[in-house]
């Protein structure tokens, strides 16, 4: 237990605060001006048995403190302390002949109260007479139902109990008889209490939610004897949920009286302000807590749209145009020039809630910690929309949002359908843990459906299958390693059935040091179709990895992009030898470090510190590689794209953060090595592998310092793959860097042959450099950056990254530059003269030609 | 998670393959073995005839392929020997069973005994405090139980079903406990190759990480062959990864200077004239200047003097 309260206290030197911090072996009193301790009072002398007594203290007047604690079960004890020099002034000990509730109590500024053992009565102490008094709640309190507990808040002599149905205000005035203020009934946040300036004046508010769209704000004024009552009724976003909790702040009218506004945190963590019976403002500051992003096309342009778009802000063209010519007049106002400025940026193409050409424009789906989904614009970072998901507040116990996954995405023949994205949480009260799942449309927010699962959500497995609708088949893997097929069609059941008996899950436990391979089998019930929980089957356990406890500890797993683009299985060389990248999906990357390096940092010597590496096959639970890099330990960081992994760790023996890479390359199919045989297709690239053949890496490795801790690691992606490749990394300073691929390649040698070079390979450094132009968030920091994730646009040279953290960051990336489209800054104009000089040029010439051919004719 | 996709198929070309891949896979099992060299320091290699041996194969009724593995454990030892520096060693018989399951993965069964020579050899180095202990696992072998009637019929109708064949080691060897390291293989894999059976064992410090199980190969479509032979050919290798090495550590870094196309340009090393060029060029006109004034300066000289003297030397000069 730790306390800490201040107090105002008048010393020689001056006003300043003393800081009373109340531990369980002391009582404490340091100066705010310096710090210093100016006294400390041990527990002994405050306790009648050893403990602590004190649970509470009060400043009494400006040269003592009150403490206050409870004695054995029936009585309370009050400690006198002088402010100054912590000496104890007395010590009172008021007894009851029934046993104290230990769990209330409150001490306001002239009296102490608390409830007997059964909350039947109030009991207190005045702190000036200090005599013992007692009320009974049911006479004061005739509507309250239930046990009642006090509650913390209080201000002046107004205290709260709270009921099962109800939160009852009640003052405790001159007249030491308790008196009911007002009951409030539904959902109600009592904010902390307030002291007005000037005089002994208190407010405390209370904010009831009366329906799911309207609040009733209770503000409660203590003024002298009187107490002052008011209400306002604000309307709310529904899409907020409930007030979680409110913060009370007084300001002078302009009628010289106290006006209130409080501060309200509601249930999606947006902050609002209210006051007049109106919101000022809020902030959307759920968005600080993203824990999934995705993304969405934006609907095709229908025909005929625009042109009623047109005609319907006709007036507002002619408007603009006519402010656009005063403003180059340069007589427009201040207000109208920025009227035109927001008409720009309206007209420009970015914000249009439409797909264009390239891809640039999507929506970003955003879930965030509190389970509320946000879909922003890329164009300007708008909201679209913000929703809550209906099916999931009501669930009860600690509810935990899991996973953010695309369910329809537009394709093919469901062209015109929405995209839908699937949400699904878990909750874990005490009584029962089950998952929930909801499906909600991306454009417009609507929640489609929601289901209450009857089991535990471990992993929810997108497979590459989708049916008739282009609804994607998910299996979701539960705490008994059971898999349940979504959706529940005998569709997707048909569909998922050809490929059942191929279908292969891992789980990893990190606290067991284990990773386990399962195969699923066939179905399991007779009529398997239950919408609402998925098919289920069964699964049959293939084999275990086991890292030894006492010398590895996982850190870090990492798997190839489950839609990531690769556009050629193999390297060409200049010498026209080639390279088969191994590309098979089910390879998992694996860290683990030392036990012992998982302790505080310097604690432990390089001998102690070692990380090793693996390369598994998912399938067959094979090792493929294991690496072990001795002198090194976590933090780990790892990316895992096409045929390779790069990582970063720090290297305890060089006292520097590093970098490796692992570049896989099959040599089983070798044999076909020729680049002509490639080229006409005679290789044998398509053919089907097996997990279950022999595989025979080729494994490239090579370490690279690099000057960084860093706190997130991620590959572009492109639409086609053909772009090269920059691994963005989220820096410790907030930054977004973008580092080539080729700066991480293993086949970099300190004097790179003619060959080698024009291969594109850079002579090798030491350590990963670090370019101004390589920082993509410029001098912007992406304040508490958490992840990056990177989406295809739908040119090929340009990958979109976003970026999240306390700040949002979006931007484009071109890692070889933008080959495929004119830059904005391509000069058209010049184009153009050029174009119509030489046309003049030809013109004029042809004439010329002319009339020299027709005087030579004449001669 | 689909592991392969039924179309596509190339039964022809998997087959004529088959051979070549064992080819290839044996030959790359030698390299494996040979490969490997450990750095440890042996007092009485003959009386293993394994290490220091370039190949170490060996041969029994199995036909076991086994290689020696060294797994470290550092001690706070107290016993410190009395000669530092030297090593002392002491070996011990391990012995762990193999265990099977045909398709539940619940149901297993003894299905032979691995057994090992533990090699423990105390280092002490030059940290005389911290006593090494190596210890060290050698000669593997598998003695497999023959199958049982009922075992062939499990084997035979998982064949058929092509399901899956479990088998599961104990995962510390030392001192066997409740886990176990599991690994499966279609038993149409194995069929195929007539039950010659692969083990691939990761191990540090007497622990077992993984086994990798399977046929020596299996090409996909997988079809229905039974073996000719119910009893199983082992071939055992033993594994503990690569240790990562740095290619280059360069002490003073050059500076990177980035080129046009994004890659670091390296600076080339100028000629004397590209580097001087604009001081000799104006340094030899100036030199050439000085020389034809110098060489102008008698003319000039004569040139002061006036035009008689000219006359006067035009005039023998005529004569």
């Amino acid at each position: 237990m730790l306390i800490v309260t201040s107090i105002d206290l008048h010393t020689e030197s001056g006003k300043g605060k003393l800081l009373l911090i109340l531990g369980d072996r002391h009582l404490l009193g340091v100066s705010s001006v310096d710090g210093a301790l100016k006294w400390s009072i041990e527990s002994k002398e405050l306790s009648d048995n050893g403990e602590m007594n004190i649970k509470k203290i009060v400043q009494h007047d400006e040269k003592s403190i009150y403490g206050v604690g409870f004695l054995s079960l029936s009585g309370f004890v009050v400690w006198d302390i002088d402010a100054k020099t912590g000496h104890i002034n007395s010590r009172d000990v008021i007894t009851h002949h029934q046993e104290l509730s230990m769990n209330d109590l409150i001490v306001t500024e002239s009296s102490v109260i608390s409830l007997d053992r059964d909350g039947k009565n109030i009991v207190w102490i005045s702190l000036n007479q200090q005599v013992l008094q007692i009320a009974s709640i049911e006479r004061h309190i005739p509507d309250g139902k239930g046990r009642p507990h006090l509650m913390e808040e209080h201000a002046g002599n107004i205290f709260v109990l709270k009921f099962k149905n109800q939160i009852s205000l009640v003052n405790l005035g001159s007249s030491n008889v308790p008196e009911l203020i007002q009951s409030l009934q539904d959902h109600s946040i009592v904010s902390l209490g307030i002291a007005l300036p000037g005089g002994d004046k208190h407010a405390l508010s209370v904010i009831q939610q009366v329906s799911e769209d309207k609040i009733n704000v209770h503000i409660f004024m203590e003024e002298g004897d009187k107490i002052k009552v008011s209400s306002e009724l604000v309307g709310s976003d529904i899409q907020r949920g409930f007030v979680k909790k409110a913060y009370l702040n007084a300001y002078t009218r302009n009628d010289r009286s106290h006006g209130f506004r409080v501060l309200v945190v509601a249930e999606d963590s947006s902050l609002s302000l209210l006051q007049q019976g109106e919101m000022v403002w809020n902030r959307e500051d759920g968005l600080a807590s993203i824990i999934e992003a995705s993304t969405a096309e934006l609907p095709l342009e229908k025909e005929g749209v625009s042109v009623a778009r047109v005609e319907h802000s006709l007036l507002e063209w002619l408007k603009g145009h006519w402010l656009k010519l005063k403003t180059a007049l340069m007589v427009a106002s201040v207000e109208e020039a920025a009227a035109v400025q927001a008409l720009r940026l309206k007209s420009t193409d970015k914000t249009k809630m439409s797909r264009d050409h390239n891809g640039f424009r999507k929506l970003l789906v955003v879930l965030t910690k509190t389970g509320k989904l946000y879909t922003l614009h890329t164009g300007d970072g708008r909201i679209v929309w913000s929703s809550f998901i209906s099916g999931f507040r009501r669930s009860g116990g600690k509810l935990t949002m899991l996973k953010l996954l695309p369910w329809q995405v537009p394709h093919k023949h469901a062209m015109h359908e929405n995209p839908v994205f699937l949400v699904a949480a878990k909750v874990a009260s005490e009584e029962n843990k089950f998952g929930l799942l909801a499906w909600v449309d991306a454009y417009s927010g609507m929640e489609i459906n929601s289901v209450r699962l009857t089991y535990f959500i471990e992993q929810i497995i997108p497979l590459p299958l989708t049916d008739g609708a282009e609804q994607r088949l998910h299996i979701i893997i539960d705490d008994h390693a059971n898999a349940h097929l979504f959706p529940a069609t005998d569709e997707s059941l048909q569909i998922f059935l050809e490929h059942a008996q191929s279908t292969y899950f891992y789980m990893t436990d990190k606290e067991k040091g284990t990773i386990t391979g399962f195969a699923v089998k066939g179905p399991q019930t007779a009529s398997p179709l239950s919408p609402s929980d998925g098919v289920l089957f069964r699964s049959q356990q293939l084999w275990t990895i086991m890292f030894p406890s006492d010398t590895e500890r996982i850190v870090t797993t990492a798997t190839r992009r489950v839609d990531e683009v690769v556009h050629t299985q193999a390297k060409i060389l200049t010498n026209q030898d080639v390279l088969y990248k191994y590309l098979n999906k089910n390879t998992l990357f694996v860290a683990t470090i030392a036990p012992s390096g998982a302790e505080a940092f310097g604690e432990t010597s390089p001998e102690e510190n070692w990380l090793v590496v693996y390369i598994i096959d998912t399938i067959t639970g094979r090792i493929l590689y294991r690496l072990k890099h001795s002198g090194m330990c976590g933090p780990v960081h790892a990316v895992f794209s096409e045929n390779w992994i790069v990582y970063h760790y720090f290297n305890v023996r060089a006292h520097r953060f590093e970098y490796s890479v692992i570049e896989m390359y099959d040599r089983n199919r070798i044999d076909n090595k020729n680049m002509l045989q490639f080229m006409l297709g005679k290789d044998n690239a398509t053919a089907t592998l097996s997990s279950y053949s022999h595989v025979d890496l080729d494994v490239k490795t090579q370490s690279y310092f690099f000057s960084h801790s860093i706190k997130a690691l991620t590959v572009t992606s492109t639409a086609r793959g053909i772009t090269g490749k920059q691994i963005l990394v989220g820096s410790v300073g907030d930054q977004i860097l973008a580092l080539d691929k080729r700066f991480f390649d293993p086949r970099r040698t300190a004097e790179p042959t003619q060959a080698e070079k024009e291969d594109g390979i850079i002579p090798l450094t030491d350590a990963i450099p670090i370019l101004p132009q390589f920082y993509l968030s410029h001098a912007y920091r992406v304040e508490g950056l958490r992840g990056i994730i990177t989406v295809p646009a739908g040119l090929e040279s340009t990958s979109l990254v976003f970026a999240y953290g306390v700040d949002l960051f979006y931007t484009h990336t071109a890692p070889s530059r933008i080959y495929d489209s004119l830059t904005g800054e391509f000069n058209y104009a010049l184009l153009l003269i050029t174009i119509f000089a030489l046309l003049i040029a030809i013109i004029i010439s042809w004439i010329l030609s002319e009339r020299k051919e027709l005087k030579e004719k004449w001669k | 998670m689909i592991a392969s996709s039924p179309k596509s198929l190339d039964t022809m070309f998997s087959r004529s393959c088959k051979f070549l891949h064992l080819l290839v896979f044996l030959s790359v099992c030698a390299i494996i073995v040979s490969a490997f060299q450990s750095d440890e320091l042996q007092e009485d290699d003959e009386d293993w005839g394994i290490v220091g041996a370039p190949v170490t194969t060996i041969t029994n009724n199995n036909n076991n392929n086994i290689e020696q593995v060294t797994a470290r454990t550092h001690r706070r030892s107290s016993q410190v020997s009395a000669n530092e520096g030297s090593s002392v060693s002491s070996d011990s018989k391990v012995a762990f069973q193999l265990e099977h399951s045909f398709g539940d993965s619940s149901d297993f069964h003894v299905a032979g005994t691995f057994t090992a020579r533990l090699r423990n050899s105390h280092h002490g180095g030059q940290i005389a405090q911290n006593l090494v202990l190596q210890q060290t696992l050698t000669k593997l072998r598998l003695a497999r139980n023959a199958l049982t009637v009922e075992e062939e019929q499990a084997f035979q109708a998982l064949i058929k079903e092509d399901g899956f064949y479990t088998v599961r080691v104990p995962a510390n060897v030392l001192s066997p406990g409740q886990d176990m390291i599991l690994s499966s293989v279609k038993a149409r894999c194995l069929a195929s190759v007539n039950l010659q059976e692969r083990f691939e064992f990761y191990m540090e410090k007497g622990n077992i990480i993984a086994v990798g199980y399977g046929g020596s190969d299996c090409a996909y479509p997988r079809n229905l062959i039974y073996p000719s032979k119910w009893s199983f050919d082992s071939h055992i290798v033993m594994r503990s990864g690569e240790q990562a090495s740095r290619t280059l550590i360069v002490e003073n870094e050059a500076e990177v200077e980035l080129g046009e196309d994004g890659q670091p340009k390296q600076p080339v090393e100028k000629t004397f004239w590209q580097k001087y060029w604009m001081y000799i060029v104006p340094l030899g006109f100036i030199i050439m200047n000085v020389m034809t004034q110098a060489a102008n300066l008698p003319d000039e000289g004569a040139g002061q003097t006036g035009a008689p003297q000219r006359a006067a030397s035009a005039g023998p000069r005529r004569r």
